[in-house]
């Protein structure tokens, strides 16, 4: 993930990821209820602000406006009467956006020393140290692709004979080039995927604070869920 | 080398395998990222979010595929995509994951693997006309009043489009591969 929507003092990783998902869950149960999803979303974000999440919530903001309104503007011209049908997709895909919050607020590092502590499949840890780097690489090689055509003063940019060229095939390169050198540079540093012993020297710390908020989060999710769903019926 | 090592070497995963197709199936979702705007238009037009993405997804998917060439690539592929997938509705994981596997088992009785084109083109490139029809199916399974878009002539339009652009992608995923080897190559002669 982006370095700069890291927390400054995250919590444990694996209760980061599990917290993800919580409140996705949370959030699918409570999507037709559509004050207590409001309610449960705006507090959780505030929460996530105040306590050290502050990049990840103003990086996540944008796509909740834009999805937010992408859902609601299509269907609210379509039928305003129907305004009840369009929130609940809306609180879907915003609960979704909220979710996220927790994970991107993770160190990639201390994810993978978290998994190899409780020894899960080093095919996973790999897996999800690439997607925690992906993103920022992608965006780098897009930039470099641009860069490129630009310096070539390609005027024709929309043909696509040019874009298959100058963009598609440089692009797919990188990428595989990326993952090669990812590949090396993994198996150099002792990683490997057969039953090898292996040390860890260094452990994320479970704190006292870590538990106290991931318990503070779930029992709000389930005190709101449980309130929900006794108005809804 | 004997004859259980080498079955082993088809079936065993390389750090290299491993980053390759994660990287390819996160860039698929990645560009695939167009397909909750299309949400609003699923009560009215049947399979467009499938027209919307089959083009960028069979396109990674067939890069990657072709360039590990290992059975069950595709399934671990779509089964990636299928997790995230699950967050926004459990049943459109259902319908990436189940073809994948029904397609696995035709690849590896009919082609036993990814190592000709042709067999590439025609496992990947039918993933999604057949994520379409699984979706029919479960529409029709949970009593879903969208099952009945599909008389609308639109949908015959959606449906022969996710066909042609899905082949389109997985033969331009190919090309690209064939390419970048053949450069390859080229070089380590010089």
């Amino acid at each position: 993930m982006n370095q700069c929507l890291q927390a400054r003092k995250p919590i444990y990783p694996l209760f980061a990821i599990h917290l993800s998902i919580t409140i996705l869950v949370f959030g699918m149960l409570l999507a037709k209820t559509n004050r207590y999803i409001s309610y449960f979303l705006l507090s959780l974000f505030l929460l996530f602000f105040v306590i050290g999440y502050h990049k990840a919530c103003l990086g996540v903001l944008p796509f909740m406006l834009i999805l937010g309104l992408a859902f609601i503007l299509p269907k609210l011209l379509k039928s305003p009467i129907e305004i009840d049908k369009t929130l609940t997709s809306s609180a879907r895909i915003l609960s979704f956006t909220v979710s996220v919050i927790p994970t991107l607020g993770i160190i990639p590092i201390d994810l993978v020393r978290a998994m190899r502590e409780l020894k899960l499949s080093k095919k996973l840890i790999l897996a999800s140290l690439i997607i925690f780097n992906f993103f920022p690489l992608v965006r780098g090689e897009i930039k470099n692709c641009r860069l490129a055509v630009k310096t070539r003063a390609t005027k024709k940019y929309t043909s696509p004979n040019i874009l298959y060229r100058a963009y598609l095939i440089p692009f797919i390169t990188n990428l595989i080039r990326i993952s090669e050198v990812i590949s090396m540079s993994v198996e150099t540093r002792g990683f490997s995927l057969s039953k090898t012993k292996d040390t860890i020297y260094k452990f994320p710390r479970l704190g006292f604070k870590d538990l106290l908020i991931y318990l503070f989060f779930l029992i709000e999710g389930v005190v709101v869920v449980l309130y929900g769903h006794g108005s809804f019926n | 080398m004997g004859k259980s090592t080498k079955k082993n070497n088809k079936f065993k995963y390389t750090v290299k395998d491993v980053v390759l197709i994660s990287l390819m199936s996160l860039a698929a979702l990645a560009f695939s990222g167009v397909m909750p705007l299309t949400l609003p238009l699923v009560s009215t037009l049947f399979g467009i979010t499938h027209l919307v993405t089959c083009v960028q997804a069979n396109f990674f998917f067939t890069i990657a595929i072709y360039k590990v060439k290992k059975p069950f690539a595709l399934l671990i592929m779509s089964s990636i995509m299928g997790l995230i997938m699950i967050s926004m509705h459990p049943i459109m994981a259902i319908i990436f994951v189940g073809p994948a596997l029904i397609l696995e088992f035709l690849n590896y009785t009919f082609f036993s693997g990814y190592k000709e084109k042709l067999a590439t083109i025609a496992t990947v490139g039918a993933l999604f006309p057949a994520s379409l029809l699984f979706f029919y199916l479960a529409l029709l399974i949970i009593n879903d009043n969208k099952a009945s878009l599909i008389n609308n002539w639109p949908a015959i339009v959606i449906i022969c489009g996710v066909i042609v652009l899905s082949y389109l992608a997985s033969f331009l995923g190919v090309k690209i591969v064939d390419e970048i080897t053949r450069v390859k190559k080229r070089r380590t002669k010089l």
